[in-house]
C-alpha cells in the first residue's frame, strides 16, 4: 500500500467491488437486468439507491436488450453509465452492445464471465465475452475482486477520455471472482473525492444529444462511401487508448496502490518457457510455476490484463526469444486452428525469427477446475515440442477420454 | 438506326474482353429493377444450358424506397461474370427518369457511351439539356406508351424501355423479349402479359435515333461529390447541422402529383398527417377558428397518393408530372 491515507479495508466479492466502483465513479444511470452470476451487482445498486448511498438514476428493465439499449441512449445524452451482465444476457443484448463503439458511447460493462448454453451452465468461462472481442470496445480481464474495483473505476476515466470515447469491459470470472469474498482495499471519502476530481464529477460527452446549445443529430444511415471512414475512426480511437490507459493506471499507482495496466509478468526475465493466461487462473499458474522453479526449471507466467487493445509491444518484449510458450484459453475453438487468446498472442509474435514455439490449450470451460498438477504437466510438455499433438488445433485439458497433455 | 454502332456492341461480346455494362437510372417503383433482371432472364433464355454468354443484374438502393433515385447495373459478357463491384465505366446508360440530377445520371460515362432516354422531348433537345456530347442517343416516350397500353394507376415505363433497348443490343430479338415478358408476368394473367408485350413492341417501333456527332453538343465532365476524410467526421457520425430536413427537396422524387378540387373538398382533413407521411399539406385557421385545407407543399410531396386514396369525396386526384407541366 503506497498511501494509507486514501484506503480503507472492504471485504467483499467481485460483484460488490464492481458495484462499489460504479458508485464511487458517481455513475448517473444504471438500467439493469439481473442474470447469474452478475445478479448481486444490480442488487447492490438497488439497495444503495434505497439507502441513498447511490445517487444516480436506477431503472429495472424488461431484459438485457432493453437494459443495454437504455444504457446506450443514456450515455448518448451525456450520463455516466455502467451495466452488468453475462452469458445468455450478454448475447441477448448483443445488438445494442455492438452499437456502443460505433456511436462512441463509453458505457462500462461489468461481466461476471459465464459459460453459454447448451449445456446450461452457470459457471465461469470466457466464451460469453469472446463473441464481442471485435465489437470495438476496450476489454480488461481482472484476476481478483481488488482488480475489479481498480480497473472498474479507471474504466470510466479511460473510456470517457476524449481521445478514446469507447465502451470498456471489465471481465471477472463468474463465481470464482464474482462470488468469492476476499479482503480488498477501496477508496475512503478523501480518495473518492480525489478520483472524482481526476475523472470529472460528471461525464462530459462531446456532441451530447441533450446539448441544446450545440444540437447534433446522430444515427444517420451511411452508404458504402462513408462506412470505412467511420469504422476507421473507431479503430483510431482504440489505437489512441494505450497512452490513456498508461496515464490512468500511473495516476492510480502513484496516489493509491499499484495496479497492473496491460500485462502482469511473473518470473519471466530469465525464463525459457512461459504460460500465457487471463483472469482468475493466473494464481493457479503461478503456483505451478513456483513448484517448477523449485525444481530448477526456467519457467514464467504472463497474464494479459488488457485483451483489447492487445498489448502487442509488451507481449513481444516479454515473449520473443523464449523457447516455447503455452497459451491457456478459457473459451473453445471449433474448427479453428487457435482459440481467441492464442490467436492474439501468435498474431503479436508473428514474422519474427525469435518467435517461440506456441502450444494452444483450452481449459476450465464451464467452471471446470484447472489443477496445479495439470499446469505442471503443461510446463513439462513445453520442453518436448516433438511430442505435441500433430493436429493444428488447441489441445483440451482434462477431458475424459480426450486429448493428452 | 445506326446499325454500325449496334454491331460493334454485339462484337464486343467476345472472350477475354470485359463484359458490357449497362446502368438503369430510375426512381423506386418505375420497374427498373424488374427490367434489368429481365435482361438477365433474356440472356438465360437465349443460351439455355449452354454457357455461351453470362449476364447479371444488381440493384443499388439508398435509404428510401418509392420515388428515390435508384440504379440497377447489368453486365453481359462472353465469359462467366465473376465480379460483383459496381461498374465504374458504363457502356450503356438507360435513363428511365431524366429528372434525376445530371451528376448522378452521367457518372461512369465515357465518349463511347450510348444513351437510352425515356422522354417526350426531341433527342437533340434532351442531348443539349443533359450536355451529352457527341454520343449515340436513343429516345422513346415510354411513360406515354405505358400509360396508354398498361392503363395502370402508376406509370411503369420499364417494358417500353426494354423494347427500345433492342436497337442497342440487336441480339435481344423482339421474340426473345416477348417470351421473357411472358415468363415474367404470366402469373399475373394473360392481360398483363399481352399489354406489356404491346408496350414493348411500341417501345421498339416508336424509338427515335440520334447521332450526337451530327451537331456540336459540348460534353461536360460530371463533378464528383466531395467526401470527408475519417478525421473530419465527428465521433459516432454526429452531424452538427440539424433541423435541415426541409432543405431536402423530396418533391423532385415525384412522378405524380396530387391536385385539389376546392369545390368538392369538405375540409374533413383526413388527408393531413399521419395520412400524409411527409407533412406536405398546408392548413390554415379561418376566422371561425376552424382548420381548413389550403394546398400542397410541392417542394416536399413525394406523390405517394395516400391523400387521394383516403379522400372520402374524391376531391384529390393524382396527375402525372408531365401532365401538370402542360396544364
Amino acid at each position: 500500500m503506497n498511501n494509507q491515507k486514501y484506503a480503507v479495508v472492504q471485504p467483499g466479492d467481485g460483484n460488490l467491488m464492481a458495484a462499489m466502483a460504479t458508485v464511487h465513479a458517481n455513475t448517473g444511470v444504471i438500467a439493469g437486468f439481473q442474470i447469474t452470476p452478475s445478479t448481486q451487482f444490480f442488487e447492490h445498486i438497488c439497495e444503495w439507491k434505497r439507502t441513498g448511498f447511490f445517487k444516480g438514476i436506477v431503472r429495472t428493465m424488461n431484459g438485457e436488450d432493453d437494459a443495454f439499449t437504455a444504457s446506450w441512449q443514456a450515455n448518448k445524452c451525456g450520463a455516466r453509465t455502467a451495466n452488468s451482465s453475462c452469458s445468455q444476457g450478454l448475447l441477448y443484448a448483443s445488438q445494442p452492445i455492438f452499437c456502443l463503439s460505433g456511436d462512441r458511447c463509453p458505457v462500462v460493462i461489468f461481466v461476471a464471465n459465464r459459460a453459454i448454453s447448451v449445456p446450461v451452465n452457470i459457471h465461469a468461462d470466457h466464451s460469453d465475452v469472446m463473441p464481442f472481442r471485435d465489437s470495438g470496445g476496450l476489454m480488461f480481464f481482472a484476476k481478483n475482486a481488488q482488480e475489479v474495483y481498480d480497473l472498474g473505476l479507471l474504466a470510466f476515466k479511460i473510456g470517457e477520455d476524449n481521445r478514446v470515447q469507447l465502451p470498456v469491459w471489465v471481465n471477472y470470472d463468474g463465481f470464482e471472482i464474482s462470488h468469492t469474498t476476499s479482503i480488498n482495499k477501496i477508496l475512503n471519502e478523501a480518495g473518492v473525492e480525489k478520483i472524482r476530481d481526476y475523472m470529472g464529477l460528471h461525464y462530459k460527452r462531446p456532441h451530447s444529444m441533450l446539448d441544446m446549445e450545440h444540437p447534433t443529430s446522430s444515427g444517420a444511415l451511411v452508404l458504402p462511401n462513408y462506412q470505412m471512414e467511420m469504422k476507421y475512426a473507431g479503430l483510431q480511437a482504440m489505437l489512441n487508448s494505450p497512452p490513456v490507459i498508461t496515464e490512468a493506471t500511473n495516476f492510480w499507482s502513484e496516489n493509491f496502490w499499484p495496479v497492473h495496466s496491460f500485462v502482469e509478468g511473473y518470473e519471466l526475465e530469465d525464463a525459457d518457457y512461459a504460460i500465457v493466461v487471463m483472469g482468475s487462473r493466473f494464481g493457479t499458474v503461478k503456483e505451478a510455476v513456483k513448484i517448477a522453479r523449485r525444481a530448477g526449471k526456467k519457467v514464467g507466467a504472463l497474464r494479459i490484463v488488457s485483451f483489447r487493445p492487445f498489448p502487442v509491444e509488451k507481449v513481444r518484449e516479454l515473449l520473443l526469444g523464449k523457447k516455447a510458450i503455452a497459451v491457456l484459453d478459457r473459451s473453445g475453438a471449433y474448427g479453428s486452428p487457435m482459440a481467441p487468446l492464442c490467436e492474439s498472442v501468435v498474431g503479436s509474435l508473428i514474422n519474427d525469427e525469435k518467435m517461440p514455439k506456441v502450444r494452444g490449450l483450452v481449459d476450465s470451460l464451464g467452471g471446470r477446475i484447472l489443477t496445479v498438477e495439470q499446469v505442471q504437466e503443461i510446463i513439462q510438455s513445453l520442453e518436448h515440442p516433438e511430442k505435441w499433438d500433430k493436429a493444428i488445433r488447441p489441445t483440451w485439458v482434462g477431458v475424459r477420454g480426450g486429448d493428452t497433455i | 438506326m445506326n446499325q454500325k454502332a449496334a454491331i460493334s456492341y454485339f462484337d464486343k461480346l467476345e472472350s477475354n474482353t470485359p463484359p458490357v455494362t449497362i446502368v438503369w437510372h430510375a426512381r423506386g417503383n418505375q420497374g427498373a429493377v424488374g427490367a434489368s433482371s429481365n435482361i438477365t432472364d433474356l440472356v438465360a433464355l437465349l443460351i439455355g444450358l449452354h454457357s455461351m454468354y453470362d449476364a447479371t443484374s444488381a440493384p443499388i438502393f439508398g435509404a428510401a424506397k418509392e420515388g428515390e433515385p435508384i440504379r440497377v447495373y447489368n453486365r453481359i459478357g462472353k465469359d462467366p461474370i465473376e465480379v460483383f463491384y459496381t461498374p465504374t465505366k458504363l457502356d450503356v446508360i438507360v435513363i428511365v427518369d431524366p429528372t434525376i440530377a445530371r451528376n448522378i445520371l452521367l457518372q461512369g460515362a465515357h465518349k463511347d457511351t450510348i444513351y437510352l432516354i425515356n422522354t417526350d422531348k426531341k433527342p437533340e433537345e434532351i442531348a443539349r439539356e443533359l450536355k451529352l456530347g457527341p454520343s449515340r442517343i436513343v429516345t422513346v416516350n415510354a411513360t406515354k406508351i405505358a400509360k396508354e397500353e398498361l392503363k395502370t394507376k402508376r406509370s411503369h415505363p420499364n417494358t417500353a424501355m426494354l423494347g427500345a433497348l433492342i436497337h442497342i443490343f440487336p441480339f435481344f430479338t423482339r421474340e426473345l423479349m416477348a417470351k421473357t415478358i411472358e415468363n415474367t408476368y404470366e402469373e399475373k394473367g394473360h392481360t398483363v402479359v399481352s399489354t406489356n408485350q404491346k408496350s414493348m413492341e411500341r417501345g421498339y417501333t416508336e424509338t427515335v435515333e440520334f447521332d450526337g456527332r451530327e451537331i456540336d453538343i459540348p460534353w461536360q465532365e460530371t463533378v464528383q461529390p466531395k467526401l470527408l476524410a475519417w478525421y473530419d467526421i465527428l465521433p459516432g457520425g454526429a452531424m452538427p447541422a440539424v433541423g435541415n430536413f426541409s432543405l431536402n427537396k423530396t418533391g423532385t422524387w415525384r412522378t405524380e402529383r396530387p391536385v385539389w378540387d376546392s369545390e368538392k373538398c369538405i375540409h374533413c382533413l383526413s388527408c393531413i398527417p399521419p395520412s400524409c407521411p411527409d407533412n406536405s399539406i398546408f392548413t390554415k385557421l379561418d376566422q371561425d377558428g376552424l382548420k381548413k385545407f389550403v394546398g400542397f407543399d410541392y417542394d416536399h410531396c413525394k406523390g405517394c397518393g395516400v391523400c387521394a386514396n383516403i379522400c372520402p369525396v374524391k376531391a384529390i386526384r393524382m396527375i402525372s408530372e408531365s401532365e401538370a407541366k402542360n396544364e
